[in-house]
């Protein structure tokens, strides 16, 4: 299924208002790219609905292990029909230090995507990080 | 006729679902993203389907390939020129390892690519990658 070049350049354009947000720990202007029972699914657990994604964000803010962290996304493919959408893509974490920039995890999303009132938002998000070859 | 900005985006988009495939050891995947007499050159030229999703098959364990076992590719500077249904693409691919305490840079590769549209579908007709040497 192919969507209309306006709906898969917004697409875009919410996938990198989605990797801003979290960076800049914006959580008002996180939650707004969600629909109000939206679901976040990933390393640090499950959080469904604005008030849990506020806390998410809280979360982020509060762990050193996340400080300093900027997203660097790729391969963005996104499909859909109508007023549906699915999206899969990679992120590149890089965590500045003191000692410089450090490419901190790399990681596959995989979200489900509403339009809703002329504004594409998030129903779901699932985010796999990729674990070391054995 | 020059490409369309839709054509652009299928462009991209097909880079973005090769790099999901092979990077997620999906060699059906993979092997969608060529024409039936489709060409990958890299090292060994490999031609056509059958015989690709027989070098897809093979990858994980190839010991030619060991050193970029569990990599992933992140794609950038697609210089896209076209006409028609035929179009070259010039990009650059930097191959990232998950590691226990970060990711590794294993290495930077170029590709020059040769597409064809099939029944509506931009497809590889072929991919020249080569490693960036020092």
């Amino acid at each position: 299924m192919s969507l209309p070049l306006d709906d898969r350049v917004a697409l875009e354009a919410l996938c990198y208002r989605y990797n801003v947000a979290t960076d800049e720990r914006d959580a008002e202007a996180y939650v707004a790219l969600w629909l109000p029972d939206g679901r976040w699914d990933g390393p640090l657990g499950c959080y469904q609905g604005h008030a849990a994604l506020r806390r998410l964000i809280a979360e982020l803010a509060a762990s050193e292990a996340f400080a300093g962290i900027r997203h660097w996304p790729n391969n963005i493919v996104s499909e859909g029909a109508g007023d549906q959408a699915t999206m899969v893509l990679d992120n590149l974490l890089v965590r500045a230090t003191p000692a410089g920039p450090r490419l901190a995890s790399l990681s596959r999303s995989e979200a489900s995507l509403v339009k809703l009132d002329g504004r594409w938002l998030f129903s779901e998000r699932t985010i796999r990080i990729a674990e070391p070859v054995s | 006729m020059s490409l369309t900005w839709e054509d652009r985006l299928e462009i991209r988009e097909l880079v973005a679902r090769y790099d999901h495939a092979i990077d997620s050891g999906d060699a059906a995947g993979w092997i969608e993203c060529f024409t039936e007499d489709g060409v990958w050159d890299g090292g060994p030229r490999v031609e056509g389907r059958a015989a690709l999703l027989a070098f897809a098959r093979r990858l994980p364990t190839d010991p030619d390939f060991a050193a970029f076992r569990g990599a992933r590719h992140f794609v950038t500077n697609f210089l896209i020129d076209g006409d028609g249904d035929e179009a070259r693409l010039r990009c650059d691919n930097l191959l990232l390892r998950p590691r226990a305490d970060g990711v590794e840079a294993l290495a930077g590769a170029d590709y020059d690519d040769r597409l064809r549209r099939v029944d509506g579908r931009w497809l590889f007709a072929s991919r020249r990658t080569r490693m960036v040497r020092g």
